[in-house]
């Protein structure tokens, strides 16, 4: 029998009991849905966890023999933040990549990558990028093809957009854009990662042998995964894919103390248990919070056992009062959780006190100083019902944390096409289920979009594939209930790309077996190449 | 040295000679005069086109094998559709094997790494009570699988036995319903 305490950990709804039962009858196994064998077109913008997840469910749809689907990454390389989010010591996570390699090969499938969609501008309201972010998609890409989507919109029968969220939210503080040693947690994550529009911006700017102390700001996965990677000893990362240069800078780094940042309490956590786990299990690392606070969010926990996701946050505040297996006294390094904390200002290392955002005009030609302190707001817990869903109010009161580097992990949005609806206050293409919609709620025909570009930047790898494949099935309902058209003109792809190089399945396989040699020699998974130049090159 | 993690990577990976000679019994005539090399190869390939109609990893793993007719362990597994569909499965073999056997569409997306929480199968109760707790590990994923109930379970973590004979797995339905009758096409 469960014990009561194992019961009380699912404290989730019981569906299970009554949805089990004793049929034994085999019924047939066809879906209701069937592309009809007509000779549809998809394109899908973006080689991401969405586009390939949603590619493998059309391809895998009955009727779908003659369904053709053509995939454009702005990138040589597939699989987004599969390759350049996901943390290199978490290569399980990356096996979705055989499915995708899977779906790539199947002669109904096309790659098109180094191929930029879009035409992009950022919209006038969007945020700029700070001087030290960099933004793939915000600008042409120098070497990539671009093709427009009004252009591809007549060789498909239906489009999916499943190009991400390459924009990060900014923190809107002074001190955010002028100061060096301060970086989006995602461009740093995309620099140790090897993504190619980073690591060369990055790798000048970083300097891990000079900083002691970090401070992350926000406390999403994201952040606990920067934070391991700082933490953890290097020579435990070298048998995986991180570039060498980024483990070279890794082993000169000086880090002994990562401070991961929020402005509500533990019981508002977004990180989830297996992170937290992991870097409580951190050799020769130790952890600590404020106590009292976790006290009080075991109470109101115990209180409140029908909040949201109240199995995960039970666990998750478990592990904060168990804490880390390296007791703090005999730590090397550590890191901490700070709570009820909202970040108003960033200092310069050598003004003491005094912003640096001052408009000297000696400022100008200075090269930019260093953040060297957080100015922060303390906040209190307000609002009533699920007190998970409490929000944070200044309480007026403010201290100030020093401080050698600052990561802003406070979220992401995505970027606009011209002509496509898009929801600046979400920072996403605005759709119904997937389906493109206007500002009057109309349906575009033929434009779809999934992923984080789609719900939002929020889940892991199992959400945006289930939202993949909702959206293409709902691409195939709506295709197969359409009225029959002539057959779409093949995308003249050489007329398109001028003189760019277009980067085929073919030629991604070669650059794929190309890291995993250079990866052999040095006794790792892969080397990942850095620079799209050098891609093309080797492809050239 | 490679670490556990990498080791069960590499195993993990599908063997490019299963791919190879997928596309092998496929390929029959060469593409009629592909101009561009971005053109797929215009063959037939209906031999591969029905494979890839069912779980593709299934394909790369092929599962375990299964028992001879009448001398498995039955399994009825209700599917996010409603359906059910009884199969027969090997003592030992996990979930995700049977899966990949019988093309069941549990996705196991990090390949029985506990990493995904993409092979949740919901149990009875008095199979579930039998079963030794999961570890830390699954319960990190289970936080996050969609739907979770009191006898949830990651389909990778637990092996086939003999009681469960004639059980049924209720695999979770995450996907909005949208294969509803609506969704038919339209004759024309
Ligand atoms: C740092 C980080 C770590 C993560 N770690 C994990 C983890 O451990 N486990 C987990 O399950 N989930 C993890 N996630 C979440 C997971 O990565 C996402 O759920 C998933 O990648 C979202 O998929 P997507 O296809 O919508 O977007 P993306 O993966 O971002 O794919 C978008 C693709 O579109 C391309 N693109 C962009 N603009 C254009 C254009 N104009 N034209 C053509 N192509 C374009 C991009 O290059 C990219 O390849 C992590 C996320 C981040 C940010
Ligand atoms: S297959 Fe990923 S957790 Fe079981």
């Amino acid at each position: 029998m469960l014990s009561t305490t194992r019961r009380q950990l699912r404290a989730a709804p019981t569906a299970g009991r009554q949805l089990s039962t004793s049929a034994t009858t085999r019924s047939s196994a066809a879906p209701a849905l069937t592309l009809g064998t007509r000779p549809f077109r998809v394109g899908i913008i973006g080689g991401g966890p969405a586009g390939f997840y949603a590619a493998s469910r059309l391809l895998g749809l009955a009727g779908s023999e003659n369904t053709k689907v053509d995939l454009f990454e702005l990138l040589p390389t597939p699989f987004g933040l599969a390759r350049f989010g996901v943390a290199p010591d978490h290569p399980e996570v990356k096996n979705c990549e055989h499915k995708f390699e899977e779906t790539a090969r199947d002669p109904r499938f096309r790659f098109f990558g180094n191929v930029q969609v879009g035409g992009v501008a950022p919209s006038p309201s969007s945020p700029s990028s700070s001087t030290s972010t960099v933004v793939p998609n915000l600008s042409p890409s120098p070497l990539a093809a671009q093709i427009t989507l009004s252009s591809l919109q007549p060789h498909y029968d239906a489009i999916l957009l499943t190009y991400g969220a390459s924009l990060d939210r900014l923190l809107g503080i002074p001190g955010e854009d002028t100061l060096s040693n301060v970086f989006s947690a995602r461009s740093f994550v995309n620099w140790y990662n090897g993504h190619p529009y980073h690591s060369s911006l990055l790798a000048p700017l970083i300097n891990l042998s000079k900083l002691e102390h970090v401070t992350v700001v926000g406390q999403g996965n994201v952040a606990l995964d920067v934070a391991r990677i700082l933490l953890k000893d290097p020579a435990a990362l070298e048998e995986f894919d991180v570039p060498e240069g980024v483990l070279d800078e890794l082993r000169r780094s000086k880090v002994k103390r990562v401070e991961i940042v929020g402005r509500r309490g533990p019981l508002q956590l977004a990180c989830t248990t297996k992170e937290v786990r992991e870097l409580m299990n951190l050799p020769g690392v130790g952890f600590e919070t404020d106590a009292a606070l976790l006290k009080e969010a075991m109470v109101q926990m115990e209180e409140n056992p029908g909040m949201d996701m109240a199995r995960m946050r039970k666990r998750a505040l478990g592990l904060l009062e168990k804490g880390s297996k390296t007791k703090m006294s005999s730590a090397e390094r550590s890191w901490s959780f700070e709570f009820l904390k909202s970040p108003l200002e960033l200092l310069a290392a050598d003004a003491t006190g005094a912003s640096s955002s001052s408009n000297d005009a000696l400022d100008l030609l200075a090269p930019p100083s260093r953040v060297g302190a957080v100015h922060y707001g303390i906040n209190e817990l307000v609002g009533s019902g699920d007190p998970s869903r409490l929000s944070a109010r200044s309480t007026g009161q403010t201290t100030t944390s020093s401080t050698d580097m600052v990561l802003k992990s406070v979220g992401y949005r995505s970027i606009g096409l011209p002509g496509l609806p898009f929801d600046e206050r979400r920072g996403i293409v605005r759709n119904q289920e997937g389906r493109v919609i206007d500002e009057a709620g109309q349906t575009l025909p033929g434009l779809y979009t999934s992923g984080w570009l789609a719900r939002g930047p929020n889940g892991v790898i199992a959400t945006t594939m289930f939202d993949a494949f909702a959206t293409a099935d709902l691409l195939a309902a709506d295709l197969s209930s359409s009225s029959p058209s002539e057959a779409r003109p093949e995308l003249p792809i050489e007329q398109l790309r001028g003189d760019r190089q277009v980067v085929s399945w073919e030629d991604w396989e070669k650059l794929d077996r190309e890291e995993r040699r250079r990866g052999e020699e040095k006794g790792k998974l892969r080397e990942k190449m850095t620079e799209v130049k050098e891609m093309l090159e080797i492809l050239a | 040295m490679f670490s556990r993690s990498v080791a069960r990577l590499i195993i993990a990976r599908p063997s490019p000679a299963s791919a190879v000679r997928a596309l092998a019994t496929s390929a029959s005539s060469p593409s009629a005069g592909a101009p561009s090399r971005f053109l797929a190869p215009a063959a037939k390939h209906n031999q591969l086109i029905q494979r890839a109609f069912s779980n593709s990893a299934a394909l790369a793993h092929g599962g375990k094998g299964r028992p001879k007719k009448g001398e498995g362990i039955t399994l009825h597994f209700k599917k996010s559709n409603g359906e059910i569909e009884t199969v027969e499965a090997n003592e030992g073999d996990d979930i995700v094997d049977v899966s990949w056997e019988w093309d069941l569409d549990i996705e196991a997306a990090c390949e029985k790494s506990i990493a995904c929480s993409t092979c949740h199968v919901i149990l009875e109760d008095d199979i579930y009570d039998k079963l030794e707790e999961p570890s830390d590990d699954e319960n990190d994923m289970l936080d996050l699988a969609f739907g979770l109930t009191d006898t949830s379970r990651l389909g990778c973590q637990v092996k086939v036995t003999k009681e469960m004979d004639g059980t049924t797995i209720t695999l979770p339905s995450a996907t909005r319903n949208l294969r509803v009758d609506g969704s038919k096409p339209t004759p024309h």
